[in-house]
């Protein structure tokens, strides 16, 4: 916690110092009815958090330095590197998906992550792993796209919907 | 009284109740889903109702309605996401429910309390609306503030032992709240020259990403614990476990009426929705409580107050839209849209150019609420399915709808990103203990408390007494340090 509460410190004084008066900062003409407007009332509430987070954290960190906790994480030291390179490869898994999602489409990447999502998972039946990714995309594909009109991105089969 | 007992003749011809019974069926579809909200589903029944009569589109975007608010807390129980904003505190309780083995009672409570919420709502909307509706327009902008500030002071309530973890959460949600226009000079701010910013982060990715990204990612680190799953599965088989017994309704029956009547009162209040509904009916329910400290661990009080108080919001904010032509929230302002559609324009005169209308929709929401108690129950062995589906084949699927759910909102890649970074900090503060719910309140308040506070600053040139002479405003003030 103790990591956490001066991670959130530096960040508040960065947000505090650096990020807030820089709002407004390009706003070319701000004039209506020919009363001239600043754009400091829009700091106010930023401020307000900023100075909110400060305090927090102020008191998290004398909070546990009273404590005399010892510099860890809470549940962090149970984190062992295997679990952090799982969490990281699922991470990269759902960027790859995202970032391909337009371009590949959605008829082609679904049943791909499915598949890869399940595997990684532990899933090794052929039912899981075949059956359940195409009812998924059609389910997805009649709810969305038929029914509710939702546009779902085609991808480069493009081409056979129209 | 002819013109009422014409309008349920209407009410109950074949056609509508098909409708009705539509709607319902989507609803539930919907709200379980995480990712589908009922405005979106609302939204995208509009166009159709635009080719039906009156009685069967209201039954439609009713059914929807009422059913998609307790559609939402089936997969905040089986599952801990919430499958609506709505039901977020459903999960407090409702999941510890059903890893003990008690999902079918949880989702039975939900649905009775959501019942019970309902038709509190629909007797308020018919009795007291007008006098209610008269409390509510007394609210200036120091009120709100006031009563923002002490919806946020829940979080206190909402983050159990420590306090300071739960201020910090709930001041990032409202730092999360600042990143786009303000809301007064819609000056950007945070927005870093991205034009997605513009309007800040997109809610609902936001939150899919907090809540359902975040569990995704924490599974990786679980994936080989599938005897624990399987163990309470087990459990849940009990039958004894899943059945709502007296003992249960009547130690939930004080949380029910008070988070109902709560509810109800805030669904009046324009702008506060269902989310600030469920919130704070959850916290009184706990304040009230003989035993608080099993709130959070499987306290079906818990999973009861939600459930009232958030469908208590659906008759409720209709009271402004029918009296005042105020849409008290989204989906009161998509139906006023229908209403338009159908030739009827809302405000006072209402009651006096289309009492039946006015009819046709008391009769038809308390349809609804029935049609949704004898619906779900008759699916739920459908519901309970979901639970007996092996971890690493519904986490998968899940997360495709989180994708598609995010997408479809506006249709824009930006939001995929929104949600899978939310996700990640949301797994960060997971793995260091700080709660992600007061984040969610702080996020959803934010620019509501920001406008007031600034119309409040502006209407007493920056004076703060304004609080205090105010006594609507003084009293929630007080009520917060209480």
């Amino acid at each position: 916690m103790k990591n956490l509460g001066i991670f959130f410190f530096i960040f508040s004084l960065i947000f505090l110092f650096l990020l807030i008066p820089k709002i407004g900062s390009d706003v070319q003409t701000f004039k209506i009815l020919d009363v001239d407007y600043n754009t400091d009332k829009a700091k106010l509430f930023p401020y307000l958090i900023g100075v909110t987070i400060l305090v927090i954290t102020i008191l998290i960190i004398i909070q546990d330095l009273r404590k005399k906790v010892k510099i860890q994480a809470t549940n962090s030291s149970a984190i062992n590197s295997q679990k952090i390179k799982d969490v990281g490869i699922l991470f990269v898994i759902s960027l790859i998906y995202i970032v391909l999602f337009e371009p590949l489409g959605f008829f082609i990447m679904t049943p791909v992550c499915l598949v890869i999502f399940s595997w990684f998972f532990g899933l090794r039946k052929w039912f899981g792993l075949v059956v359940v990714p195409i009812l998924i995309t059609t389910f997805v594909y009649l709810c969305f796209e038929i029914l509710m009109k939702v546009q779902l991105p085609k991808g480069i089969l493009e081409w056979m919907f129209f | 009284m002819d013109v009422f007992l014409e309008q349920i003749a209407v009410a109950f011809q074949w056609s509508n109740l098909l409708f009705l019974l539509l709607g319902t069926l989507i609803g539930i579809f919907i709200g379980a889903i995480p990712g589908l909200t009922v405005i979106m589903a609302i939204a995208l029944a509009v166009p159709i109702t635009a080719y039906l009569p009156l009685a069967p589109s209201l039954g439609l975007l009713f059914g929807i309605y009422c059913s998609g608010m307790y559609g939402g807390s089936i997969s905040a129980i089986l599952i801990n996401t919430p499958g609506t904003p709505a039901s977020v505190c459903t999960t407090f309780d409702g999941y510890p429910l059903a890893k003990q083995g008690k999902a079918g009672k949880a989702l039975k409570m939900a649905l009775f309390s959501s019942f019970i919420g309902g038709l509190i709502s629909v007797v308020l909307l018919v009795v007291i609306a007008q006098y209610l509706s008269k409390v509510a327009l007394l609210f200036g902008p120091a009120e709100m503030t006031a009563l923002l500030f002490f919806a946020l002071t829940i979080i206190g309530v909402l983050s159990g032992k420590n306090l300071l973890k739960g201020f910090l959460a709930a001041s990032l949600g409202l730092l999360l709240s600042v990143v786009g226009s303000d809301p007064t000079f819609a000056v950007p701010r945070f927005t870093f020259g991205l034009l997605d910013l513009d309007e800040g982060f997109s809610f609902i990715p936001t939150l899919i990403g907090f809540f359902a990204i975040s569990e995704f990612l924490s599974e990786a680190e679980d994936k080989s614990s599938d005897i624990k799953q399987k163990e309470y599965l087990d459990i849940s088989a009990e039958k004894d476990n899943s059945r709502l017994n007296r003992k249960d309704i009547t130690s939930s029956l004080k949380a029910i009426f008070w988070s109902g009547t709560l509810g109800s009162f805030v669904g009046i209040l324009p702008g506060i929705g269902a989310t600030v509904a469920g919130f704070l009916g959850y916290g009184e329910a706990q304040r009230i409580s003989k035993n608080p400290e099993k709130f959070g661990k499987g306290a079906i009080e818990g999973v009861a107050a939600v459930g009232s108080a958030t469908n208590a919001v659906t008759g409720s904010a209709l009271i402004p839209l029918l009296s005042l032509n105020i849409p008290g929230d989204t989906v009161t302002a998509i139906l006023y849209g229908a209403l338009l559609m159908q030739g009827i324009q809302t405000g006072p005169l209402i009651f006096k150019t289309h009492i039946d209308a006015v009819y046709l929709i008391y009769i038809i929401l308390t349809l609804a609420n029935i049609f949704m108690l004898i619906t779900a129950f008759s699916l739920m062995p459908l519901f309970r399915k979901i639970a007996e589906i092996p971890k690493k084949v519904i986490f998968p699927v899940v997360f495709i709808f989180c994708v598609i759910g995010s997408y479809s909102i506006r249709n824009n890649i930006f939001d995929l990103y929104v949600m899978l970074g939310a996700g990640v900090i949301g797994y960060i503060l997971r793995r260091y203990g700080i709660p992600l719910a007061p984040l969610i309140i702080g996020y959803i308040l934010g620019l509501p408390f920001e406008a007031s506070l600034q119309q409040t600053l502006a209407s007493s040139d920056g004076n703060l007494m304004i609080f205090i002479q105010k006594p609507i405003a003084l009293r929630f003030l007080i009520l917060s340090f209480i």
